[in-house]
């Protein structure tokens, strides 16, 4: 079965037929994912196709293999990195490309980073500064690297807390738009999520999503039974609210914005995303 | 006579018993190390897990002890890190008479997320939790205090040590206020005390270790 992957693959749009399609996979099916629609790809777009083969990658017990990939989106996942993942295969491109490979730090982009232990952190942390410093020699890297070792250490913790295979997946973006310079952030795990893990201390958590992050996010509720902890988000969201920014959290079926100079956002799905997923635009 | 910048009887006062007060340090970037760390320290298992060995390591917390904990070499420290570690730290040295923490060579960075740990849990647990920084044989505090707090104890930093006698003059208020505003201000752990006694009584001397 090919499951063709939609054109946009952003945190806030519905893809609830591609889940809905995933939840019916089965053992022994063959199952390949299909990316010939896209034909532009963002840094939380990338964590999503990983934590479904993930998803697909666990029920099947056999990599799964990306298809039918346009040829830039295919050099934009060269520069990642991939091939660190062991369940997902890259169909070589047809056409071979005659760009010469550039050295990856010339690239807006990192190259995909994974958090498996506490201690990885301060090396992504590390190097996501090297690259801020690359991409913003002056006070806008100083701010940048002020706000993202914070940042990379309360979301990488709350998924080496949470996922049932103790992996964060990372990957960080430069943009230039005709505005503004951005820095895209996404983070990603398919650990039980933020509901079910509230759960676990909370037994009161209605079985809403949306409520759940909301709880998580803007009261700073634990997920620990001892009450410790819960202050991550509130700490994430003190330091949006001190340098500007915007998060999108996705986690099962819910969604929420937050751009302290907006009204929060919600949207919730019909089919459960696995893990949690964080995206910052700062 | 000696007077002391705002003119009190320098002389009235014993002087500071060093003796008294065991300083332990908590070289952090040690820990640090220990967990896979070279420079930042993040993450509430890891705070967890260097609190118990901080524990083990230091024994117990005994009245007039000073907790020496140096920052030197981190770069990072992140809120849960600081919220598991420094903040209980700071409750346990709460939970012993006239101990003090100090947190030593804590960089910029450092104090602003202590400060954030600090803002969220104290909103959180509906609590009152400072912390004293000793910076440049400087101090100054992290947390939120009134300001005749604050007052007072700037008093008291620029002579290290005084009595709710001495505060009761500067500011032309009552003992008792003097003597509450120290109080409150030991009881946070910002200060440490000894009996004192002149020809003016028995009297507590609060006093900052130099």
């Amino acid at each position: 079965m090919d499951l063709f992957m939609p054109q946009n693959m952003y945190m806030n749009y519905s893809y609830d037929g591609l889940l809905w399609k995933i939840s019916k996979i089965k053992s022994g099916d063959a199952v390949r994912l299909d990316l010939s629609k896209i034909i532009f790809i963002r840094p939380e777009a990338i964590i999503l196709l990983i934590i479904l083969s993930y998803e697909i990658f666990v029920k099947l017990n056999e990599p799964i293999e990306w298809i039918n990939i346009n040829n830039e989106v295919h050099l934009y996942l060269e520069r990642m990195d991939l091939e660190q993942l062991d369940f997902v295969r890259i169909q070589p491109v047809r056409k071979q490309i005659q760009w010469k490979k550039s050295k990856k730090d010339s690239f807006n982009l990192t190259e995909l980073l994974i958090i498996k232990k506490p201690k990885d952190c301060e090396a992504v942390m590390k190097r996501t500064k090297e690259m801020i410093i690359k991409w913003f020699p002056d006070k806008v890297g100083q701010d940048y690297c002020r706000i993202l070792p914070t940042l990379i250490t309360e979301i990488a913790g709350n998924s080496l807390d949470h996922s049932t295979h103790g992996i964060c997946y990372f990957v960080a973006q430069k943009y230039i738009t005709s505005l503004s310079t951005k820095i895209v952030v996404s983070f990603g795990d398919s650990g039980i999520g933020i509901q079910k893990s509230l759960k676990n201390s909370n037994q009161w958590i209605a079985n809403n999503d949306v409520y759940a992050i909301k709880k998580a996010f803007l009261e700073g509720a634990s997920c620990r039974l001892d009450r410790s902890g819960g202050l991550g988000f509130h700490h994430v969201r003190a330091v949006l609210q001190k340098y500007g920014g915007e998060i999108i959290i996705r986690s099962g079926t819910g969604v929420i914005s937050y751009n302290p100079k907006q009204d929060l956002r919600t949207n919730a799905f019909r089919n459960p995303l696995p893990g949690t997923q964080t995206v910052f635009i700062l | 006579m000696l007077l002391c910048p705002w003119g009190f009887h320098q002389n009235q006062m014993k002087p500071f018993e060093r003796e008294n007060n065991v300083e332990r340090d908590i070289l952090l970037i040690d820990y640090a190390r220990k967990e896979g760390f070279t420079e930042s320290l993040a993450l509430r298992p890891v705070a967890k897990s260097i609190y118990n060995q901080v524990l083990n390591d230091i024994k117990k917390v005994s009245s007039g002890d000073i907790i020496n904990c140096i920052f030197a070499g981190i770069e990072m420290c992140d809120v849960s890190f600081a919220d598991e570690f420094i903040i209980n730290l700071q409750k346990l040295v709460m939970s012993v008479d006239n101990a003090l923490l100090r947190i030593m060579d804590a960089n910029d960075y450092v104090q602003e997320n202590l400060e954030g740990a600090l803002a969220i849990r104290n909103k959180k647990d509906r609590t009152k939790i400072c912390l004293l920084i000793f910076s440049n044989n400087n101090y100054t505090i992290i947390g939120d205090i009134e300001k005749n707090l604050k007052d007072t104890f700037s008093v008291i930093i620029a002579n290290y040590q005084i009595t709710a006698r001495e505060i009761a003059q500067k500011y032309d208020i009552e003992i008792n206020s003097a003597s509450n505003r120290l109080k409150k201000l030991f009881d946070l752990c910002l200060l440490q005390r000894k009996e004192s006694i002149d020809e003016m009584g028995r009297q507590h001397l609060y006093y900052l270790p130099k």
